[in-house]
């Protein structure tokens, strides 16, 4: 499934790239710990997170991944914001928990 | 879902036996302690993957009286002491934190 | 200061007043195989003052608030009354005059004093501090007045034991991972005071993000709960570095945790808004090189 396909089915808010949304998600994580996701993210991952800072963009652009959904309706700190527009990291918002968001997720059968 | 259909649908381990009887409802999944502490959650389970002593202090002060640690991750003795200690069940799984989180929806809880 | 605006002829009416016109008769009394668990409802309605263990009609005994404290603070566990009781402790006489009682409080310290006949020790009520002075004024016929007394140096410490119960707390500099430790003594405490989850809740949250802060930077500090019946007043002390920008601070994500900390599940900037949002009021000021106080305030009664 295309991250353009999971931005309309989780009614998610684009907060930066305004590339194309075709890449093709392989797998859903969550995490709020940098350690983790630096160790344990991968190519391809749609990353779930609270945090909001520039590390996030960071290690997603890092680890290659499809993208990064904020939750509860957090946005990227400017900088962060910047960056992300710059590498055209596709970063996306919701209102709802991350429990939500994972949990639509993998009922739309992206494993984990 | 109580404790024990909990630990069969997420293959999890038992390391500490709270009360028992606990009906999990509403789940919050964060590792950021910080957010989990913001005054009005509520919630019978946390789901994390950062298994440290903070994690029990923090599930102590808003009252959620389960923990679930993802990634395969193990606490270390002394958490599990301080867990018991505070009647705080935990439980310990091989799926990542997407995954609980996926089963636990799918299974028809909240968050 | 204004040291006494009070005319002389007050003053010499308060030494005349006698102890039985301002003392507390309808106080909760005990008995010594009361146990102590059972007395949370006592410790309140005797405006946390003392609770009179009576045998029959005498007095053989009393729990003071600060034993009270010392008890639910020990590992002593449930024991009757009997066992905690201070059996050695100053009475006053009903015929004793008002500033008797004024000075026996403030030399020993205590919240209240058992009145006891002066010949048979029968027990007849109990000279607290925080009902003394609303005596005191009626007595006076002045309670019209009460407002403007505040500030008078004569009263002034009994007015400031409005707090009817002060707990403190010292946090040492230890490994993060400790951290909780004091908040989680806080929250046994004033659950143990009796009082209400949400309010307990609130307390508990603040006191332990608060806690990590006094770690992570601070290097220890000093927790002060103050408890009145309208208020819980929480404040929190460090001799740290400072906050050179509170307001920077207080923006939610706005961090200088270093990664450490982070990985802890801390430091995401969200600290002192969490404080903050648990509060009825709060405040908090720091000196650069001096250090920072939090104060915490919790309504304890619901609006």
């Amino acid at each position: 499934m295309n991250l353009d396909e999971i931005k309309n089915k989780l009614n998610l808010t684009l907060l930066t790239s305004s590339n194309p949304l075709n890449s093709e998600v392989s797998r859903g994580y969550v995490s709020d710990l940098m350690s983790d996701v630096i160790a344990h993210g991968k190519e391809g991952d749609i990353w779930i997170t609270y945090q909001t800072h520039l590390n996030v963009v960071a290690i997603a652009l890092m680890k290659n991944m499809a993208g990064v959904i904020l939750i509860q309706g957090r946005e990227l700190i400017p900088a962060a914001a910047e960056k992300a527009k710059e590498e055209g990291l596709p970063v996306l918002s919701s209102s709802k928990s991350a429990f939500e968001v994972a949990g639509e997720l993998y009922q739309l059968g992206i494993p984990g | 879902m109580n404790i024990k259909e909990l630990s069969q649908v997420l293959n999890a381990k038992i390391l500490s036996n709270g009360h028992l009887s606990v009906e999990i409802k509403t789940t919050y999944v964060s590792d950021l302690m910080s957010d989990v502490l913001t005054f009005g959650r509520e919630a019978e389970l946390l789901v994390t993957s950062l298994t440290n002593r903070q994690t029990i202090r923090t599930v102590e002060m808003v009252e959620i009286p389960a923990i679930c640690y993802t990634n395969g991750k193990q606490p270390d003795e002394k958490t599990i002491e301080l867990a018991k200690s505070k009647k705080i069940t935990v439980l310990a799984t091989e799926f990542s934190t997407f995954q609980v989180t996926g089963k636990l929806f799918a299974a028809g809880l909240q968050g | 200061m204004n040291q006494i605006r009070i005319s002389q002829s007050v003053i010499e009416r308060i030494y005349e007043i006698p102890v039985e016109k301002i003392m507390r008769t309808d106080v909760v009394r005990v008995s010594p195989g009361a146990m102590m668990s059972e007395l949370k409802y006592a410790v309140k309605e005797n405006n946390y003052a003392c609770i009179p263990v009576l045998e029959g009609e005498k007095l053989i005994g009393q729990i003071s608030i600060e034993g009270y404290i010392d008890w639910l603070t020990s590992d002593l566990g449930d024991v009757p009354v009997s066992e905690i009781m201070d059996i050695k402790y100053k009475t006053l006489h009903p015929d004793e005059p008002v500033i008797t009682a004024v000075k026996e409080l403030e030399l020993i310290g205590l919240r209240g004093l058992p009145v006891v006949e002066n010949e048979s020790e029968k027990f007849l009520g109990v000279i607290c501090r925080c009902t003394m002075m609303e005596g005191v004024l009626a007595e006076l016929d002045m309670n019209d007045k009460k407002e403007e007394q505040k500030d008078d140096c004569l009263f002034s410490n009994i007015q400031s034991s409005s707090a009817l119960v002060t707990l403190s707390y010292i946090v040492k500099q230890k490994p993060l991972e400790y951290g909780g430790e004091i908040s989680s003594s806080i929250r046994a405490d004033l659950y143990k005071l009796g009082l209400p989850g949400s309010i307990v809740r609130r307390t508990a949250i603040a006191a332990y993000e608060a806690e990590m802060n006094l770690l992570s930077y601070a290097g220890g500090g000093l927790f002060t709960i103050n408890l009145n019946e309208e208020i819980l007043d929480m404040k929190i002390e460090d001799r740290g570095p400072g906050i050179p920008d509170v307001e920077k601070a207080m923006e939610p994500g706005y961090s200088t945790a270093p990664d450490w900390v982070r990985e802890l599940g801390f430091g995401a900037g969200m600290g002192l808004q969490n404080i903050k949002n648990c509060s009825d009021n709060f405040k908090i000021e720091s000196r650069i090189g001096e250090g920072t106080v939090l104060q915490v305030n919790i309504n304890l009664e619901d609006k």
